[in-house]
């Protein structure tokens, strides 16, 4: 099976480029393209740089940009994949260093919806309870995994990084917003009312068809922008 | 409009102008299916008519609306050179307002 990788050092390279390898799957038994990636590394070229952690798609470490779509390799079977499989960092954050990408401005936009819960009202004695219809509103929103899969797919945040807060950031503010315990719902809708924040989304819905979760980020947007309008008018 | 609520009254305005342009298409799609032949007299009774001069009038101005809400965005997208941007910005504006003063100027002369 050939690979065609993308690579860039920073120090000892002007520029990136794309380099070819041969990896022979019955040499080496290879089910996902991270399982690929690993034993390229391993057998032909020991510089080769990815991240990668729990290798079963939990972590959100081996985020990439596989035959032009964004995913976890560590969960993209080789077996679905035809022809030469192009591998890239993550489209729209600045490389580190092959496939590695700097994560920064993602976690900025991720910072800027406050994700933690804020509750004003008095301590209970015990726990702030929740009853199973209020948790079930939580579903499909806490599963974020942070991978940034969608968040790098979506063209509003390859052109506005700094100003449009991303499917991922959107998709957790949803999630406190919609979460019975937290207090500060208005505070949240009102911080997302300008023109960039949350109403660069067209809702094209890169970020859903790559989600390796399953989740729904356009969704939640959607279900943004109707409480703003519930709550202003 | 306060800066801070752009995005919201923006996207406001663009579903409700998106709804006059899509009532006013289905109405002249409808005109043309009922008339299969417009003469130049059918054409000016019709826009002669005080009702059918203010849903024109008011489709122009959600026309324009929602051109320029479209197309800012798409200047914000593309266009970094804040210069540039602001230069095709108010050549816009003025193209925008040119064409909905010179709609009024026909519809009023009908």
């Amino acid at each position: 099976m050939r690979f065609s990788i993308y690579r860039y050092d920073p120090i000892k390279d002007r520029k990136p480029y794309m380099q070819d390898y041969e990896l022979d799957l019955d040499e080496h038994p290879c089910v996902m393209v991270l399982d690929a990636l690993l034993a390229i590394r391993d057998t032909q070229d020991d510089s080769l740089m990815l991240r990668r952690s729990c290798r079963e798609g939990v972590c959100g470490s081996d985020g990439m940009n596989i035959n032009g779509k964004n995913g976890l390799a560590c969960v993209t079977r080789l077996a679905e994949l035809k022809g030469t499989i192009v591998i890239r960092p993550l489209p729209g954050l600045p490389v580190v260093r092959d496939l590695i990408v700097d994560m920064t401005k993602f976690y900025a936009q991720y910072e800027k919806i406050e994700p933690f819960l804020q509750n004003n009202d008095p301590l209970p004695v015990r726990e702030r309870l929740q009853s199973p219809e209020e948790r079930d509103k939580l579903d499909g929103l806490y599963e974020c995994i942070l991978c940034a899969c969608c968040t790098t797919s979506c063209p509003s945040f390859w052109w506005n990084p700094d100003k449009f807060l991303g499917p991922q950031a959107l998709l957790q503010a949803q999630r406190f917003i919609v979460d019975s315990r937290d207090t500060e719902k208005s505070k949240r809708l009102s911080k997302l009312q300008d023109a960039f924040s949350l109403y660069r989304c067209h809702g094209i819905m890169n970020c859903v068809s790559v989600c390796p979760k399953g989740l729904n980020p356009t969704k939640a947007i959607s279900s943004i922008k109707h409480a703003i309008l519930k709550e202003e008018y | 409009m306060g800066v801070s609520q752009k995005g919201l009254h923006d996207w406001i305005i663009q579903r409700v102008s998106a709804v006059v342009l899509a009532g006013y298409i289905l109405f002249l799609t409808g005109f043309f299916m009922l008339h299969a032949s417009v003469d130049f007299m059918m054409w000016q009774k019709l826009y002669s008519n005080m009702f059918m001069q203010v849903a024109t009038m008011l489709t122009l101005l959600a026309l324009m609306w929602h051109a320029w809400i479209g197309i800012w965005a798409v200047f914000t997208d593309y266009i970094k050179c804040s210069v540039l941007r602001g230069t095709l910005e108010v050549l816009v504006l003025v193209a925008l307002f040119s064409f909905f003063f010179w709609g009024i100027t026909i519809l009023w002369s009908i």
